[in-house]
């Protein structure tokens, strides 16, 4: 609680730092509005609503790709611990494409899937895919073969076998793939967002920079950071009820 | 050795009016594209050496990243649509218009254009309600004629949809359905219509703003200006030069264009060329400012002569 507070004084330290060189025009006023306007601004804002709706289509975009690929990739990287044929067939694949910066498939994904929702959904999806399948794989394949074999011996079908015995056993791995994945998938929805979209929180960062509404862009900022934090203390919650056996590996940030 | 050394000192005290009248150096940010044919014509003609100016072109994405650059002091004289600066100003931005950039002229100077896909079902502004409209960046002169277009067709102006495309990549946007028209400009206006690509649904976009408009032109801090009226007033008239030189040699223009843009000598013959003015005219200005005002991206209307500095005056 005590490291928490002094967390705090230093974030606060910082913002009466920021306000008094605005203040004081030590650098520009213009590009560097006092704290307080910026605070003003974002509290005007959230309540007409505006910031709250552009944060919530930047959060559904996010959140339909990170689906998406765990949809997809839970089930493959089960698949390519246990099976040796499968990592054979898929590695060469995920080794090539995992180092792809997901930003640098924008433009790609434009010329084939154009510049509306698929695109962006497509880039989150491509974000989110690899860490949770490469993580769930390594979980997977870490799981003791005892397990596989006392389920085995007591008769359980292949099919309960994985989603009784493999599933939990790989979960904090797969928990810490989908906590990897997460901010990445909203970064790159953000990223998305700042080209050709009508909506979002990046779109409207962008707009706001565009037409010299610089308060208006720094509440855009905040609201994403405050995403963010949201974000991850729900999925830190949400993964700690489905693995409470474990706790999920923490990122020394929540302690 | 007295002697020599009297010597030696006259002859300085004879060369320190010469140095004071080294060429000022001045960092100038354009867009590379034909609006800004001022700058490439003023270098090729020798314009600015000749009022003693050193420009340096730095060549920039567009407005959003200029205006930046010249607040900060990084480039001192900067190329932007007029709406940027004008949305800055109004937001407190101590920005002003030096120089006159490109001017159009309904019906006989038409650089700017809204397209359609050749094969569109649109026929007009009016069809385009609820879609999307590809433009060059959010926010500046393109976005003020859209949406004055939408109302003169009868639209609320937000019922169309602006979405950010850089010009070179509209073409492939209109062909793969991305958008359902583009507000683009020469030379993509000629090159998409020429190839078959795409038909022309108005052709004077930017009618709204008044006959003539400014498009663009060139801008500096104030605090600048003042600190160097010498090389404000410099720059000026080296435009102006360039400006009559445009109006005098259209097809020297022309080819000093091709070979900056890396355009076709044939499309460079073929394209439309904005008008490029002598002086700056408030009231060329004003119809845009007022039309900002109307759709609302600045509060209230502002005089012009707010935004204008005329050097040496």
């Amino acid at each position: 609680m005590a490291r928490r507070f002094s967390g705090l004084l230093v974030a606060l330290g910082l913002a009466v730092a920021w306000e008094a060189v605005s203040r004081a025009k030590l650098v520009s006023p213009l590009y560097f509005p006092p704290v307080t306007v910026i605070a003003a601004t974002f509290a005007k804002l959230t309540v007409s609503g505006l910031l709250p709706a552009q944060a919530g289509l930047t959060l559904g975009r996010a959140l339909a790709g990170l689906a998406l690929a765990t949809g997809c990739a839970v089930p493959l990287g089960l698949a390519m611990g246990v099976s040796r044929r499968m990592r054979g067939l898929l590695s060469p694949l995920v080794e090539v494409l995992r180092p792809v910066p997901p930003p640098a498939i924008i433009p790609a994904a434009m010329l084939f899937l154009g510049i509306g929702e698929a695109m962006k959904v497509f880039v989150v999806f491509f974000a989110c895919v690899f860490p949770i399948l490469v993580s769930t794989a390594d979980g997977a394949r870490a799981v003791p073969p005892l397990f596989r074999l006392t389920a085995a011996a007591y008769g359980v079908s292949r099919l309960d076998t994985l989603a009784r015995v493999l599933l939990p056993a790989a979960g904090p791995s797969v928990a810490a793939g989908l906590r990897t994945a997460l901010p990445m998938g909203l970064i790159v929805a953000v990223l998305s967002e700042m080209i050709g979209a009508t909506s979002g929180l990046g779109h409207y960062i962008l707009r706001m920079q565009r037409t010299f509404a610089i308060p208006e862009m720094y509440a855009g900022v905040l609201a994403l950071g405050l995403l963010g934090l949201g974000l991850n203390a729900a999925a830190q919650w949400g993964l700690s009820k489905l693995s409470p056996w474990r706790k999920p590996p923490g990122d020394g940030m929540g302690e | 050795m007295r002697l020599a050394a009297l010597a030696l000192l006259c002859v300085l005290c004879l060369a320190a009016p010469a140095r004071a009248a080294d060429p000022a150096s001045v960092t100038v940010g354009y867009i590379p594209v034909g609006d800004c044919l001022q700058l490439y014509v003023a270098e090729a003609e020798g314009s600015f050496a000749a009022e003693g100016l050193a420009v340096k072109g730095l060549a920039m994405k567009g407005g959003a990243v200029i205006a930046p650059a010249v607040e900060g002091g990084e480039v001192a004289i900067g190329w932007s649509n007029t709406v940027s600066i004008i949305l800055a100003h109004g937001r407190g931005f101590d920005f002003a218009f030096l120089a006159p950039g490109a001017e159009g002229k309904a019906g006989t100077n038409d650089v700017h254009a809204l397209l359609v896909p050749a094969a569109s079902p649109v026929a007009s502004v009016k069809d385009l309600a609820g879609k999307t409209v590809a433009i060059n960046t959010l926010g500046n002169i393109n976005e003020a004629a859209m949406r004055a277009l939408a109302e003169k067709a009868g639209l609320a102006p937000e019922a169309v949809r602006l979405v950010e495309v850089p010009f070179p990549d509209m073409a492939t946007a209109l062909a793969k359905g991305s958008v359902d028209a583009a507000l683009t400009l020469e030379p993509f206006v000629t090159d998409a219509v020429s190839r078959g690509a795409a038909r022309i649904l108005d052709p004077s976009p930017h009618a709204a703003f008044g006959d003539p408009y400014l498009i663009g032109a060139w801008f500096a801090k104030k605090s600048w200006i003042d600190s160097h009226p010498r090389e404000a007033a410099a720059f000026a008239r080296a435009v102006a030069k360039a400006s009559a030189f445009i109006a005098a040699h259209p097809e020297k223009a022309r080819e000093i264009l091709a070979a900056r843009t890396r355009l076709s000598p044939e499309l460079a013959t073929k394209i439309a060329l904005p008008r490029f003015p002598e002086a700056l005219d408030p009231a060329a200005l004003q119809g845009v400012i007022d039309v900002c005002a109307r759709f609302g991206l600045i509060a209230e209307p502002f005089p012009a002569a707010g935004l204008l500095a005329v050097p040496g005056h």
